[in-house]
């Protein structure tokens, strides 16, 4: 079936069977392999994008109900090749080790600080529970995630 | 990708209205589905855990169904594809219905409350439904509709075995109604392992004091730990105009030893009758406080 997908502010004309994820097409037809693809099932977070301002697991959602919405995926953060705040924190923070979760916790933090700029560290940990690091680094990611924060107030 | 995580191959469509839904899916019946947050059906057919759809019915984006409304005459109204999210945002769920708000804030991670509706969580039939347990307290009533016909039923009557519900195949559950409920205290507890898993039990209380602290109306609704969520009415009918004293909770745990509980490899049924036994006191506890803080 022929979709229209806005990803990062550009249009793409697609033609996709109704069965494929959202993480299928992004990462297959688009070449954005910024999504990562872990559990599959909704536990681990890798595959987070955000869809009209919320974060969404873009492995248990079909591409073409996704017409009409704006998706925002990892590669959409950075500006003329600039990383986004909270990919330098990660980063300066050294919260990213194997790197596998990186591109879904910086995506859930992003829709974090989008509607509250100033949490409170519970408040982190609680919203990327559903991001799962299996290196374990949660200590660093809360860090940088605090530290994006504090920058994204003094701009 | 791993092929076993596919998901097979299906005709789809997207309605634009409640009405035409429900015409489709009465043509399609047993071999069409509903698809709405996505976050259990998708999972199940990824699994190979459901037969795939002929017709797969996209209603996630049905605006019309997205709502929470609230009156002091007729209490809360939830369109079924309300985003677990948003009900949790809603100021009247958290002022005058906290036993819903601490259920949702159990369930699943940011990302699954955005996309799990209400209706699918209680439509799917699944007994760790978190939901039910509030609602079957709550005394929460369940419009159901297929073409061109709606009929209305209680929370009650929707469960008849894990993962079978009194929904025909051609009906949709469009919108959940909870009275309001004055002077009342109630509360939700939930024991499980992570914050993020389907959980062991679920208790919810509500309870409304007189002055002379007697109980003029008592609930008590298991869920997870029973094959379905469901009230406990030997308690509520031996607490009900009763006075309320500390042996309460004694009393229920007492009687809670009298109802079957699962037994897999999630907990044993000892285990899970503990749990409910302390979930209830804890629940119980805060109801009171409620009920008399009025």
């Amino acid at each position: 079936m022929k979709i229209t997908l806005k990803v990062n502010g550009r249009i793409h004309e697609l033609d996709v069977n109704p069965n494929r994820t959202l993480l299928e097409v992004l990462r297959e037809d688009m070449d954005l392999i910024g999504a990562k693809c872990g559990c599959q099932t909704g536990d681990c977070g890798a595959c987070t994008v955000i869809i009209d301002g919320t974060p969404i697991l873009s492995c248990l959602t079909l591409a073409i109900s996704n017409e009409d919405k704006e998706i925002t995926t990892v590669e959409g953060l950075t500006n003329d090749g600039n990383l986004h705040v909270i990919q330098r924190k990660f980063i300066d923070n050294t919260a990213i080790q194997c790197g596998y979760c990186t591109p879904g916790l910086v995506m859930t933090a992003k829709a974090l600080l989008d509607t509250n700029p100033n949490p409170t560290d519970e408040q982190i940990r609680d919203y990327i529970r559903g991001n799962i690091c299996r290196c374990t680094g949660y200590t660093k990611i809360v860090d940088a995630i605090r530290s994006a924060a504090e920058e994204l107030r003094k701009q | 990708m791993k092929e076993r995580f596919t998901i097979p191959r299906f005709d789809y469509c997207a309605p634009g209205s409640v009405s035409d839904a429900v015409r489709i899916l009465g043509k399609y019946g047993k071999t069409g589905s509903l698809l709405a947050g996505g976050t259990a059906l998708l999972v199940d057919l990824k699994r190979g855990d459901q037969v795939p759809p002929k017709m797969m019915i996209d209603i996630g984006g049905l605006r019309a169904l997205d709502f929470v409304k609230f009156n002091q005459r007729n209490g809360l109204r939830i369109g079924a594809l309300t985003r677990l999210s948003r009900l949790l945002q809603s100021q009247v769920v958290q002022r005058h219905y906290p036993a819903i708000a601490d259920a949702i804030r159990g369930m699943g991670t940011a990302q699954v409350c955005n996309m799990a509706t209400v209706g699918g969580n209680l439509g799917g039939g699944s007994p760790c439904s978190d939901l039910a347990v509030p609602f079957l307290v709550l005394g929460a009533r369940l419009t159901l509709r297929r073409h061109r016909k709606e009929r209305r039923v209680a929370i009650e009557d929707l469960y008849i075995r894990p993962y079978k519900t009194c929904l025909n195949a051609n009906e949709m559950l469009t919108e959940i109604e909870i009275p309001c409920l004055k002077n009342s205290g109630m509360a939700f507890e939930r024991f499980g392992r992570t914050a993020v898993d389907l959980g062991l039990a679920k208790v919810a209380i509500l309870i409304r004091l007189g002055a002379d602290r007697k109980c003029s109306l008592f609930r008590l609704a298991i869920g997870t730990a029973m094959k379905i969520p469901k009230r406990i009415e030997n308690v509520e009918k031996l607490l009900t105009g009763k006075t309320i004293d500390a042996t309460w909770s004694h009393q229920i745990a007492k009687m809670l030893e009298d109802e079957e509980y699962v037994d897999d490899w999630r907990a044993s049924s000892d285990y899970r009758l503990e749990i409910c036994k302390v979930l209830t006191k804890r629940a119980l506890e805060k109801a009171v406080i409620m009920a008399e803080a009025g």
